[in-house]
């Protein structure tokens, strides 16, 4: 397991590396001109090209690559480079870029936690429920709703939100802030509704097809209570994708909660994304995103650690690798 | 000689025609599947009818009417008619679903954003497929080094979360429209690529693969005449689910203002632009929504049903 892991560790780096890649080289392309925003339109060539130089603009794409990584040594525009944690100064507000992410990160865990927390509250039982009746008429319902909660775009459910529950009930408000309990309710209803419907798809068909083993068929013969074989022989087994499924949304909400968060003013980690994209303020973008796919490729990793650890066939396939290491890759394999 | 060549065209022929009548016995089947699942049919009819529209968008609402502004009209109710001055006279107007702040008649922009809703969801999916359907092949199929490389770079591009993506190309390339469907099409590859890998990974030790090898058929014959037409189902149900996603993530870029920006009419910054004025006018939050909504739902259900009759362990 520990030798799983490390593997899997090491194997974050050329992923990592390559969303950096990735976001530099799209950031790079933008034909925005940050020494131009710096000194205004009215400046000298002269000025112009020692601003480009300062910031290091003149350089090869590779330099620059190279110096966004490992720093960047100048009295004004210098870094020490993301991998020892500083990107420099926003270009806008002339705030640390990762002082400004760290601080807004908390925001956004709090609404994705909130969100998923809601989402397998009412998924998953809403899940069994259906599965213990399937295509009754319950079911159906439940169907055609998460069928709804798949398809609603994301900011038009937090319209409807706030036009109903802020504007015209005026129960919450419309505008969100982490202090304020009440004022979250909506964004994490908004932000729940898409992984709500996917967990109560996944709880549905995964309990089906549990239902159908044989091993279900033998507790039921035995003359066992029908919620243990439901709660104790099916659940229990049926839930192991669901966590999957549900470590995955959680990444997702980390990062998907961008709309969400600009909808209701909500000062996290999405808020400054797309503010810093309006603004052409590079260092921010390149910050935020990388911060996000790190958050959303670790969050991963976490969930196939876990699965490992909720899934005793898995614990014994690793067992295994280690007495017959051929047997296990040649399964690996296939 | 000549009989021979006649021999063969006639062997062609009935072979053609043999093929001809069991692909549509197969769509008969399909169909029977397809149908009995009510949901899917009204969607798919929903979908044609929006189709439609969206190609004869031009007869029902001319592009300069939809976009040019009377302010005089600003915020009618639906129902209620105003005198428009449009190509130098006054004509009395009724605007159906109302229209918005700038007094623009919200069913005709509907109508021609439904123009560019179908074009990137489709542009986008068949984008999308092209270049995932190449890269899947070839990583499925060849394996090693080539499969090593194109998983290793759809795991970067997976480990950023989709809409983040596609948010960050168009912020890099700008807003227009072509830029928005790569933003959208690049998002959905990573997709494609693991579904048609898996798929192909499935089906390539069979002996029927075997068999074309050992007549001689090449690699692209085997992949394109031999393994693809086994994986088509998941294919095809994951296309359609992308085609709403598509439209869905089109109109939330556009309503972030990354995208296609007003006066040009489109579903989402329709709702960007309704947004200050919502507890005056609420259709204009909600003929937009409803008509995203109803499209991305019908997409799903089509999805959905595609599903269920195009794979026979489902069937019941």
């Amino acid at each position: 397991m520990s030798r799983y892991l490390l593997r899997r560790v090491l194997m974050l780096v050329p992923v990592l590396l390559g969303v950096t890649l990735i976001v530099f080289a799209l950031m790079y392309v933008t034909p925005s001109d940050p020494a131009q925003m710096m000194l205004g339109a009215n400046a000298s060539p002269a000025a112009y090209t020692q601003m480009k130089a300062d910031m290091g603009l003149d350089q090869p794409f590779l330099v620059q690559y190279i110096r966004f990584l490992f720093g960047y040594k100048n009295p004004t525009f210098g870094y020490r480079g993301l991998l020892f944690g500083d990107l420099g100064r926003s270009y806008v507000s002339n705030r640390n870029v990762f002082e400004l992410i760290l601080s807004s990160f908390p925001n956004t865990l709090i609404l994705a936690a909130g969100a998923l927390f809601l989402a397998l509250a009412v998924g998953v039982p809403i899940g069994i429920l259906s599965a213990t009746h399937p295509y009754s008429a319950v079911d159906m319902i439940f169907t055609v709703f998460a069928l709804f909660g798949a398809s609603i775009p994301v900011f038009w459910a937090a319209m409807v939100l706030i036009y109903t529950f802020a504007n015209n009930l005026r129960i919450f408000p419309a505008m969100s802030n982490p202090g304020d309990f009440l004022s979250l309710i909506l964004p994490i209803i908004t932000l729940s509704m898409y992984s709500m419907a996917v967990i109560m798809r996944m709880t549905r068909s995964s309990m089906l097809e549990v239902m159908q083993q044989d091993y279900i068929r033998t507790a039921r013969v035995k003359g066992m209570d029908e919620k243990v074989v439901v709660f104790k022989h099916a659940l229990r087994n049926a839930l192991i994708p669901v966590v999957t499924v549900a470590g995955l949304q959680f990444g997702q909400l980390l990062g998907g909660a961008v709309l969400t968060e600009k909808i209701f003013s909500y000062p996290g980690l999405g808020t400054i994304m797309v503010d810093a994209i309006y603004q052409k303020d590079t260092p921010q973008i390149l910050g935020s995103v990388c911060f996000v796919a790190l958050t959303f490729t670790i969050m991963n990793l976490i969930v196939d650690i876990l699965y490992g650890f909720i899934d005793p066939r898995i614990k014994t396939t690793f067992a295994r690798k280690k007495r017959r290491p051929a047997a296990a890759a040649a399964r690996s394999q296939a | 000689m000549s009989a021979a060549t006649t021999a063969t065209a006639a062997g062609r022929g009935s072979n053609f025609a043999r093929a001809l009548r069991r692909s549509g016995r197969n769509f008969a089947q399909f169909w029977r599947q397809l149908s009995r699942n009510k949901l899917a049919v009204i969607s798919l009819a929903i979908v044609i009818g929006f189709a439609g529209v969206a190609i004869f968008a031009d007869l029902l609402y001319e592009y300069d009417f939809v976009t040019s502004n009377s302010l005089e009209n600003a915020l009618l109710k639906p129902g209620e008619s105003g005198t428009v001055y449009y190509h130098e006279k006054d004509i009395e107007h009724t605007f159906i679903l109302g229209s918005d702040n700038y007094g623009r008649d919200i069913l005709g922009r509907l109508v021609h954003g439904a123009r560019v809703s179908m074009i990137i969801g489709f542009a986008a999916v068949a984008i999308s497929l092209c270049a995932g359907g190449i890269l899947g092949s070839i990583a499925g199929y060849k394996g090693g080094l080539f499969d090593t490389l194109i998983m290793r770079a759809t795991d970067v591009l997976l480990s950023i979360p989709t809409i983040l993506l596609a948010i960050a190309i168009v912020a890099a390339l700008g807003n227009s429209f072509f830029n928005l469907l790569i933003a959208i099409a690049s998002s959905m590859i990573p997709g494609y690529i693991r579904i048609v890998r898996a798929s192909i990974i499935q089906v390539k030790d069979q002996e029927f693969v075997e068999a074309a090898h050992c007549i001689g058929a090449g690699d692209f014959r085997i992949v394109l005449r031999h393994i693809l037409p086994n994986i088509t189902s998941p294919i095809i149900v994951q296309s359609t689910l992308n085609v709403g996603s598509a439209i869905n993530w089109a109109a939330s870029l556009s309503f972030l203002g990354l995208g296609i920006l007003p006066p040009k009419p489109e579903w989402g910054n329709m709702l960007s632009e309704a947004r200050e004025f919502i507890q005056y006018a609420p259709h204009l939050l909600f003929a937009p929504g409803l008509t995203i909504l109803i499209t991305v739902l019908a997409y799903n259900l089509i999805g959905d049903g595609l599903r269920d009759a195009l794979d026979p362990k489902l069937k019941r």
